[in-house]
């Protein structure tokens, strides 16, 4: 058995590495979802949706609020609508409903528009209406994302199919909250990434390959490393044992889950290539931000 | 002038019926080096092609699994006496059959996971006894068993990887093909492509329009005939069957299976076309 390798520059600067893969998945999915940007990693939009049902279920932890959610529930079923009834009108939002949201969902008048609409926006899910009577409309993209999804009053819905379709759904969403918390970051507010994610994150980001011309991250995930990883932070950084139990079974549940880990093998778990890949760049763009900063190019 | 250099990818192995059952073959040799490199776990994928063969022996996997069953035993109580074979007791062979278990045992010390001891006496070796044996003997000796233990998926493991090694020897000592097993590659070739300089690029995601391409053109090849729908219909449920399809929203296939085999499959039918291209240059 060769002796496992853990890089310990990775563990060091584990937050800005985290951060950095965040933004360059959120970049990625942009580019591919709604077409802003640079394709950088991925080839098409199917990888860049089977990336996001990676991130299926980070929003459903009680570290965001439930507003945002209940919102965009609102907006999914009026698309199932308009898609079972073939009624494009659905799809337009005017005052009204805005002031309905604000009534039920006990949000104060004046921050619907400000917290809860314009994030929407930025992820196309809405777009300014191109009806003088209404103020919004749902992007055709996420309509027809979502549009077949919310049936299941309408017809009978596999189950199997239904809960893949919304972990694409759920997942754009939470690469798009987690992402944006971490950009409010480097703007000066509290760092955003939950642990059990970050955790999962770095067990990927120990397999980087040291000294070599191309950044490679290993793919197989051995149980020394995890052990390694674990005693870095419980011993060095000085985290609380059950603090830390607690975080690395949610980490694993997430990663098991979500087919992060995609199978068992004999020298450890298979990680996600796609994940791997995404992980990669987030490294590939650290570097180069610390390179322009040193040497000024 | 034929370009050297050209790339490789689903639409040039899905046009032709001579490049598909090319690159089939190919696939069933990078599957076996695998296996022969220690990953027998990549054998499941194949698990159950072998009675879409028609008149096919299944003599491998008899021997395989009469030796396993037997080592398990042998693990279970602690003595390799028992890892050992000979060709005279497995079960299921008539005397004058003797040939067949011969052949078969030849066939399991080449793929490494065996050593012939004598002409008719294998021995398994220590990385099947590790890899196949361990997870089953619990269940060959447990005399406690009860429904709340059982793990139908470590048990059930042996006889899927037993039948895809079977599958895969028969299939490359008969030179024969399974036609779904033809379509199952086509149908999974979108997955890798050789660009123009020769670097290979992977994915593990097909897309909807890859999987529609490749599956038109297979239809209109001549040699499936009208038989093309069974044959798809086939290949779609082995895919689903061996855990070969992981997702369907996006269609994302096993990351394990693109690595070890249909990437080196590519690999190497991309070299023997270029050797071919050469040779005929210099001609």
């Amino acid at each position: 058995m060769t002796e496992v390798k853990v890089n310990k520059w990775a563990l060091k600067y584990y937050r800005p590495l985290t951060n950095e893969v965040m933004l360059a998945i959120m970049d990625e999915v942009k580019a591919h979802i709604a077409g802003s940007g640079n394709k950088t990693v991925l080839s098409s939009r199917d990888e860049a949706y089977a990336l996001a049902s990676r991130f299926d279920g980070v929003l459903y932890r009680p570290f965001f609020k439930q507003r945002p959610m209940r919102i965009l529930g609102a907006i999914i079923d009026r698309c199932g609508e308009a898609h079972n009834e073939k009624v494009l009108e659905r799809l337009y939002i005017g005052k009204e409903f805005i002031d309905q949201w604000g009534q039920v969902f006990k949000i104060p008048p004046e921050d619907v528009i400000k917290e809860y609409i314009t994030p929407l926006l930025r992820l196309h899910i809405l777009k300014p209406s191109d009806r003088p009577e209404y103020l919004y409309r749902v992007g055709m993209e996420f309509f027809h994302l979502v549009g077949p999804l919310a049936q299941f009053r309408a017809a009978l819905v596999d189950p199997e199919k239904y809960r893949e379709m919304r972990a694409v759904v759920n997942g754009i969403l939470s690469i798009y909250v987690v992402a944006h918390a971490v950009k409010s970051k480097i703007h000066g507010e509290s760092a955003r990434i939950p642990w059990f994610l970050r955790l999962s994150m770095l067990y990927t980001l120990s397999g980087l390959e040291p000294r070599v011309a191309q950044i490679r991250i290993r793919d197989i995930l051995e149980l020394e490393r995890i052990n390694y990883v674990d005693k870095y932070f419980v011993h060095e950084k000085g985290l609380p044992v059950e603090l830390w139990r607690s975080i690395r079974e949610e980490a694993f549940e997430f990663m098991d889950r979500n087919k992060v880990i995609e199978d068992v093998t004999s020298e450890g778990y298979k990680l996600n290539d796609i994940w791997i890949r995404m992980h990669e760049e987030g490294v590939r763009r650290y570097v180069q931000r610390l390179l322009r900063r040193y040497r000024g190019f | 002038m034929t370009d050297m250099s050209a790339a490789l990818d689903f639409r040039r192995i899905t046009y032709r019926w001579a490049f598909l059952r090319g690159f089939a073959g190919e696939v069933i040799k990078s599957a076996l080096d695998a296996v022969k490199g220690g990953r027998v776990d990549v054998a499941q994928y194949f698990a159950n092609l072998l009675y879409f063969l028609p008149f096919s022996s299944t003599s491998v996997e008899k021997v395989l699994f009469y030796s396993l069953v037997k080592a398990g035993r042998g693990y279970v109580e602690k003595d390799p006496s028992l890892y050992e074979v000979k060709a005279s007791e497995v079960p299921g062979f008539d005397p004058d059959e003797i040939y067949k278990v011969k052949t078969a045992f030849e066939f399991l010390s080449r793929l490494g996971m065996a050593d012939l001891v004598a002409p008719d006496i294998i021995r398994l070796r220590l990385n099947t006894i590790k890899g196949i044996v361990e997870p089953i003997a619990p269940f060959l000796a447990a005399k406690d068993l009860n429904p709340q233990n059982f793990n139908p998926d470590a048990i059930a493991y042996p006889y899927t990887v037993i039948s895809g090694i079977s599958a895969l020897s028969v299939m490359d000592k008969t030179d024969r093909l399974p036609n779904s097993f033809t379509v199952m590659a086509g149908l999974l070739s979108p997955t890798v492509h050789v660009e123009r300089d020769g670097t290979i690029k992977r994915k593990t995601v097909i897309e909807k329009d890859e999987w529609i391409l490749a599956r038109s053109q297979m239809s209109k090849l001549k040699q499936f005939r009208d038989k093309f729908e069974v044959e798809y219909f086939k290949a779609v449920g082995l895919l689903h069957e061996n855990r070969i399809i992981v997702k369907t929203y996006p269609m994302e296939v096993s990351g394990t299976l693109v690595d070890m085999v249909i990437a080196p499959a590519y690999d190497r039918y991309y070299r023997l076309r270029r050797e071919r291209i050469i040779s005929r240059m210099r001609k």
